[in-house]
């Protein structure tokens, strides 16, 4: 029999996570094969399909930290835990967490972008022993746009975590200013068994990978994850093409000496 | 397998393939054309050998058979969803040398990159392909510049006589015993192919996606209204959307379509 990768299957809600106003994560059930950096399609009949990254993955359920922006996600909003929604996937590469063993690392997220690489981090918080020296930067609009809070507090116990918010504000015991200012202050050994991953909005993965190759990090050891406009998710639409690559294929994770032409 | 048939052995032919095919090839639509009082030749279904144009080429891609310009996927009710039906018969479908080097780089798209489509595979594989002979070369054909002039993976060629009979190659064995039982001459038959158009198409060496940021593009760019309509005119086109139409304002019940 074929597969009809078209049809989305149920999944129940498990768990809702609240971070934000507008920012949650679904806990859904699922047991299958799934990697970091993989992004399934939110498939909602009447109001169409959102491609979402896996934030966690568990013995059987995946995390998606979704982000309320319009008619797809203002749906999901809608459910809670115990009901259902339609899900199609997982689709995509992933971020292989072998790429980055042994080495000094360097996560640097921008708003909802610590989502995708959540679950790296995660991983090498929980396997210290597989790494060197480890830096998380991550930046949000203000600190009630922070994710993710209880993960940061508890990564805090055994890497460097630099928090930052765009503008000052009272009573906020973070830094303040983007995440690319912060850069000269990761712990620095051997730039080249050095690797980061760098994942954001177009601009702020831009400036960040500047901000890295400035300090010597060879492009071979940068890895982005990209967002961009998708329908299928499985290499026939096209609406993720750029040049002749597919995002929704050989993406999201790209190495920055490939990712680097995925401009437009 | 060459033949040298009538139309009525031709349609006869036809006949028996009716069962568990749909014929398409491209006909007159008398009135259908983009003027008033004009016609157009497209694909349309066909029954007899005298409604297939052999002098004109169609005015549109025989993609829509294999990529219907609308295709429902699933019907959705409240939490459940039905997959559309299999269209219950095949399709032949009679085409030119260059349509079948299109009908590879659809294969490539559709099966090859990525997933295998579950929709496009599951109408691929219950089609036949009739080679339509090209005894000329029509307006702005440029099939030899492009190595896309000869093709030999059809099912069946058909090349139209001037006395109205047609010479056909049939590499179905069905279908050649089938003509072999009605007696019809048999001779050796190479469908024709044009050995030169009047436009030649020069393709630059080393062609790369570079060529997506070329300044070329700027005028498309800046006449194109989002219409979607070089879509269907781009035969290797597969781009798609996708939409969900409901039947009721409550909107629980409805189907996805692919566009
Ligand atoms: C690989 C990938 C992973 C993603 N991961 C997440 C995630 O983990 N969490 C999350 O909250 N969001 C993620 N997104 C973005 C998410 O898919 C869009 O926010 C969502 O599709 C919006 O759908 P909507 O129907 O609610 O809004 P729409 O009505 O589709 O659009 C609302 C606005 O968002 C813009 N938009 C639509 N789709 C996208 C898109 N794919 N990327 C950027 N802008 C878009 C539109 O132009 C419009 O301005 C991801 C996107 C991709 C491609
Ligand atoms: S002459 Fe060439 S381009 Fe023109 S219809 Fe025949 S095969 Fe196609
Ligand atoms: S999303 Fe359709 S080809 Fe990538």
């Amino acid at each position: 029999m074929m597969k009809n990768d078209y049809i989305p299957f149920p999944s129940k809600i498990l768990e809702v996570i609240r971070h934000t106003k507008i920012e949650y994560t679904f806990r859904m059930e699922f047991q299958g094969d799934v990697k970091l950096g993989q992004f399934f399609e939110v498939s909602i009949p009447k109001y169409g399909e959102a491609p979402i990254s896996v934030s966690g993955i568990g013995d059987n359920f995946v995390d998606l930290t979704i982000r309320r922006v319009d008619k797809v996600t203002n749906e999901v909003f809608e459910h809670y835990v115990g009901d259902t929604l339609l899900l199609r996937g997982p689709y995509g590469n992933r971020f292989d967490v072998s790429d980055y063993a042994g080495k000094d690392i360097i996560v640097m997220a921008g708003g909802t972008g610590l989502s995708p690489v959540r679950g790296v981090v995660d991983y090498f918080f929980n396997h210290p022993e597989q790494r060197g020296h480890m830096t998380l930067i991550a930046g949000f609009k203000t600190s009630h746009d922070i994710l993710f809070r209880n993960d940061l507090k508890l990564w805090k116990k055994n890497m460097d975590i630099i928090l930052t918010v765009d503008c000052a504000e009272e009573d906020v015991a973070c830094h303040v200013g983007l995440v690319t200012q912060y850069i000269p202050q990761i712990k620095l050994d051997n730039v080249q068994n050095t690797v980061a991953v760098v994942v954001g909005s177009p601009a702020m993965m831009r400036f960040s990978v500047q901000g890295l190759l400035d300090i010597g990090l060879p492009e071979e050891n940068v890895w982005i994850s990209q967002e961009r406009k998708m329908c299928c998710g499985l290499g026939k639409c096209s609406h993720c093409k750029i040049g002749d690559t597919y995002v929704c294929l050989d993406g999201p994770v790209f190495n920055y000496t490939k990712g680097k032409f995925l401009v437009d | 397998m060459g033949f040298h048939v009538t139309d009525i052995q031709l349609n006869a032919l036809f006949q028996t393939w009716q069962t568990n095919y749909h014929i398409y090839a491209p006909r007159k639509f008398s009135g259908g054309g983009r003027f008033s009082d004009t016609d157009c030749v497209r694909y349309g279904e066909i029954k007899h050998a005298d409604e297939i144009v052999f002098d004109k080429k169609s005015d549109y891609s025989f993609k829509e058979i294999l990529t219907p310009v609308s295709q429902t996927l699933f019907f959705f009710t409240e939490g459940e969803t039905k997959e559309a039906d299999v269209p219950k018969k095949g399709a032949v479908i009679f085409l030119r040398s260059c349509d079948l080097h299109v009908l590879k780089r659809l294969d490539d798209m559709y099966l090859h990159n990525g997933p295998a489509d579950y929709y496009y595979q599951r109408l691929r594989e219950s089609i036949k392909i009739v080679l339509m002979g090209c005894a000329h070369s029509f307006e702005n054909c440029f099939c030899v510049s492009m190595g896309t002039n000869v093709s030999t993976n059809y099912d069946m060629s058909i090349d139209f006589q001037p006395d109205g009979t047609y010479l056909v190659d049939c590499k179905d064995e069905t279908w050649a015993k089938q003509l072999e039982a009605t007696e019809v001459p048999r001779l050796e038959v190479i469908p024709s192919h044009v050995k030169e158009n009047n436009v030649t198409v020069q393709i630059p060496e080393h062609l790369t996606a570079e060529v997506s940021k070329s300044t070329m593009w700027k005028e498309y760019d800046s006449r194109c209204i989002n219409c979607g309509r070089c879509n269907f005119v781009c035969p290797t086109c597969t781009c798609f959307t996708m939409q969900d139409l409901f039947y009721s304002e409550n909107g629980k019940v409805g189907e996805r379509r692919r566009i």
